[in-house]
């Protein structure tokens, strides 16, 4: 399978190197034409550098039903997923990368048991609601030392593992050691990032959910990304209130981690239903389908956290704080555990390909 | 009547007519005879167009004005050309691009070293396909009915005007009346039985390089109402592609840029014709009829592992093989005959210095037929061959127009409300050679002309 998707791919660059009409749509077509000839790691690299905006595919004329079948959206799709799966060398990660909503559900399950029975143990009381006087704290649930190493625990393994695939995956697409720290390169790299340069399509727009030119995908996964963002800053505030200033939470709705939280929180929302909208309506042709239910499920754990986390908020002084509380912890020990089996590889795989592309263009 | 104007064809010319009619207040049908996926004609393969302008801008670097067009024309048909028609569209050309642009089409900035155009052409972003999807979502914003897979069977008139057309829609016989007509349906390049009339059996190994709904049907009927014609039926843009092309529809990437680089043998394995005569951009375009003379409309061009990254790649894998023996028995050649060729040339080459960036002095002597430059020995292993035919892109001959776009009837009086635009009318600029994105600039500039002198019959 995975052969015969690296010869489908050589087959379709050879094509487009051959033809360049694309050069101006994206940075994969600049970087086709720096190559004569496609190594597999060379491919690995350029599927990672695709953003998926869909620009060749209506530009094509080669695409389906010609005889030529070029699809490289779908076909770099595949690959990604490839890439996802090959630095996990055990089977059993492979299987969490392909099937990830039964993995993240048993994880949350299992975590939501966990916490509720150490809660039940600390607690000693056996309903985790109606018990609890208003305005408690969140350490009458469960104790503060006991939650920061449940989380970090995780959190650090799932880092570890995170980092390490994307040390790999720079030695694979052959991202030289002493290269690596060019400071010019990645300022360009986070440039990019941050205006998403390469998700316009060369400038007018990428062609997603369908034919039309449209910024909208642009603008909702910059809501996630920048969402995302500011709730990390809102829980490194919290940390440091509560562990340096030695402030309790819960913080009140005027104070900054509470402030930052429901910024961000909210953009991600509107981002996360935004991105869900689009997929409604996208052009499943150029897609791949195998990485379907990865999409989802990233989607599905980000707008979780953030839902309940907004429930928690809301709730946090009747007698259902104790319940959200620990739903919204085993959700976000969900997206820790499930990170380096998840979509959000794809932040680390494609800024190491951005970054190898403005290598390769300053040389 | 049913509509103000019927436009046949919606590649480049069909679809700037239809949107001049629509804007001049024309209710206008289009009549694209392919599937949706193929709509746009040729269009859907091309990449850039030429145009004049007197200063450089975002999109082409260097001034190319009205003049230096209309001379590059005389040129590259030595003067057969309707001086008046050619001079028309040279000018108008320079407006175009806005006008292009205002129609939704997509430029892409200027790019550098590319192909040595980039003076005189404009390039599209994702090239014609994305130009053609731009057009059609502008037809259906200004309120043009689009119908697909609609085959224009036949063409009616009364009273030397055109009255109605027949159109073959789901395998049943629909007839449509308009006002006027205009015809943008291609050049008759895809119809072998036409192209065997006019090169026999040899036109059985033409590869189409576009569109395989181009089959001159239109043309026929218009002969048959008293069309005058214009041209040779022999001029045609074509030149050698990848023998292992598509028969449809391969458009750019098979073709070959290599051949200035290597020799090129026919069947027998001996040279044929001088393959180092011009730089490429200005020579390619005669392969294709240098070929179609050759035995069994094959050649073969043979080169060795010093040139072999110095052309643009194409889309198969070059034969390769570490000896011209074994290259011969892949390729099925006489090998005997071929290495005796090789040496023959390695034996009579110039110690010239080799440059490909211009005429260099690397050159055969005494050699028949020559080698003119760029001539490296090929001695060199692993040695590479491509195997090449004859590929048409469109037919020259064409039905006579005047400044309107109106077509021209034998006694030289205009049909009143027939328009003709693009590859159909091309021959009246072009009767033979070619300049890169000329094409559409025909099919743009009287395709707007003949929208709107269409609306206004």
């Amino acid at each position: 399978m995975f052969d015969k998707d690296f010869e489908d791919a050589r087959f379709s660059l050879n094509i487009c190197n051959a033809c360049r009409y694309c050069e101006n749509i994206c940075p994969v077509f600049k970087a086709i034409e720096f190559r004569r000839t496609f190594s597999d790691n060379s491919i690995i690299y350029l599927a990672n550098l695709c953003h998926d905006c869909r620009g060749c595919y209506y530009a094509c004329q080669y695409a389906p039903p010609h005889t030529f079948d070029i699809n490289i959206p779908k076909i770099f799709g595949t690959l990604r997923l490839e890439t996802y799966k090959n630095y996990k060398k055990s089977k059993f990660s492979k299987e969490i990368i392909e099937k990830p909503h039964i993995f993240s559900i048993a994880i949350f399950l299992i975590s939501f048991l966990f916490y509720t029975i150490s809660s039940i143990i600390y607690t000693g009381k056996l309903s985790l609601k109606g018990f609890f006087e208003q305005n408690t704290s969140f350490y009458s649930v469960l104790p503060e030392n006991f939650l920061i190493i449940t989380i970090l625990i995780p959190f650090t393994i799932s880092l570890t593992i995170y980092i390490k695939d994307l040390i790999d995956y720079c030695d694979y697409i052959d991202i030289k050691k002493s290269d690596f720290f060019k400071l010019f390169n990645h300022i360009s790299s986070l440039k990019s990032v941050i205006l998403l340069e390469f998700l316009d399509g060369g400038s007018f727009g990428c062609n997603y959910p369908d034919e039309e030119y449209s910024f909208s995908r642009k603008i909702y996964h910059q809501f996630v990304l920048f969402g995302f963002i500011i709730t990390f800053i809102s829980t490194l505030i919290a940390a440091f209130m509560g562990h340096i200033l030695n402030i309790s939470p819960p913080y009140s709705f005027t104070s900054l981690p509470v402030i930052f939280g429901t910024i961000g929180g909210v953009l991600m929302i509107l981002g996360l239903t935004g991105l869900l909208y689009l997929r409604t309506k996208m052009d499943r042709i150029p897609y791949s389908e195998n990485i379907n239910s990865m999409d989802i499920n990233l989607i599905m754990i980000l707008l979780m956290s953030v839902l309940t986390g907004f429930l928690v908020l809301l709730f946090r002084s009747t007698i259902f704080m104790p319940i959200l509380f620990i739903i919204h912890l085993s959700t976000v020990i969900t997206f820790f555990i499930m990170l380096p089996f998840s979509k959000l590889q794809h932040a680390i795989f494609r800024y190491a390909s951005i970054y190898k592309y403005f290598s390769e263009m300053n040389k | 009547m049913d509509y103000d104007v019927i436009v046949v064809g919606g590649g480049n010319a069909g679809l700037c007519a239809a949107m001049s009619a629509a804007e001049n207040g024309a209710k206008v049908l289009l009549l694209e005879r392919s599937p949706i996926f193929y709509r746009g004609g040729n269009s859907r393969h091309t990449r850039d167009i030429r145009y004049a302008h007197d200063k450089p801008n975002q999109y082409t670097s260097g001034s190319y004005t009205a003049e230096d067009f209309y001379k590059n024309l005389l040129e590259v048909t030595k003067g057969e050309t309707n001086k008046e028609l050619a001079k028309f569209c040279a000018e108008k050309s320079q407006d175009i691009i806005f006008w292009m642009q205002n129609h939704g089409c997509k430029f892409q900035p200027t790019i550098k070293g590319a192909l040595h155009l980039a003076n005189s052409v404009a390039f599209f972003s994702g090239g014609g396909k994305s130009m053609v999807n731009n057009y059609y979502h502008y037809c259906q914003k200004v309120g043009v009915k689009i119908i697909y897979d609609a085959f224009v069977v036949d063409l009616k008139f009364k009273n030397k005007k055109f009255y109605s057309v027949v159109v073959n829609y789901k395998h049943s016989l629909h007839e449509i009346t308009a006002k006027s007509l205009v015809l943008a349906c291609g050049g008759f390049q895809s119809n072998i039985e036409q192209l065997k009339e006019i090169w026999g059996d040899s036109a059985n190994n033409l590869i189409i390089r576009g569109t395989p709904y181009d089959e001159g049907n239109l043309f026929k009927i218009l002969i048959e109402n008293n069309a005058m014609l214009v041209g040779d039926p022999k001029n045609a843009h074509m030149l050698a592609l990848d023998a292992r092309a598509p028969k449809f529809d391969g458009g750019i990437v098979t073709r070959l840029d290599c051949i200035p680089f290597g020799i090129v043998v026919n069947k027998n394995a001996a040279r044929f014709y001088d393959e180092g005569e011009d730089i490429w951009p200005k020579r390619y375009a005669i392969w294709g009829h240098i070929l179609i003379n050759q035995p069994d409309q094959i050649g073969y061009v043979i080169f060795d592992s010093k040139v072999v990254n110095l052309f643009m790649p194409s889309a198969f894998p070059a034969f390769r093989a570490d000896s011209l023996k074994d290259l011969c028995a892949e390729l099925n050649l006489n090998s005997e005959s071929l290495i005796k060729t090789v040496e023959d040339y390695n034996n009579h080459l110039s110690s010239g210095k080799f440059d490909p960036s211009i005429l260099d002095d690397c050159k055969t002597i005494d050699l028949e037929p020559p080698k003119s430059h760029w001539a490296l020995p090929i001695d060199k292993p692993p040695f590479y061959a491509y195997p090449l035919r004859p590929g048409i892109t469109f037919t020259y001959l064409s039905v006579k127009i005047n400044k309107n776009s109106q077509i021209l009837t034998k006694d030289g009086e205009p049909f009143e409300n027939v328009f003709a635009a693009g590859e159909i009318m091309s021959g009246n600029i072009l009767s033979k050679g070619y300049m890169a994105g000329t094409g559409l600039t025909i099919g743009t500039v009287f395709g707007i002309t003949a929208g709107k002198e269409a609306a206004n019959v």
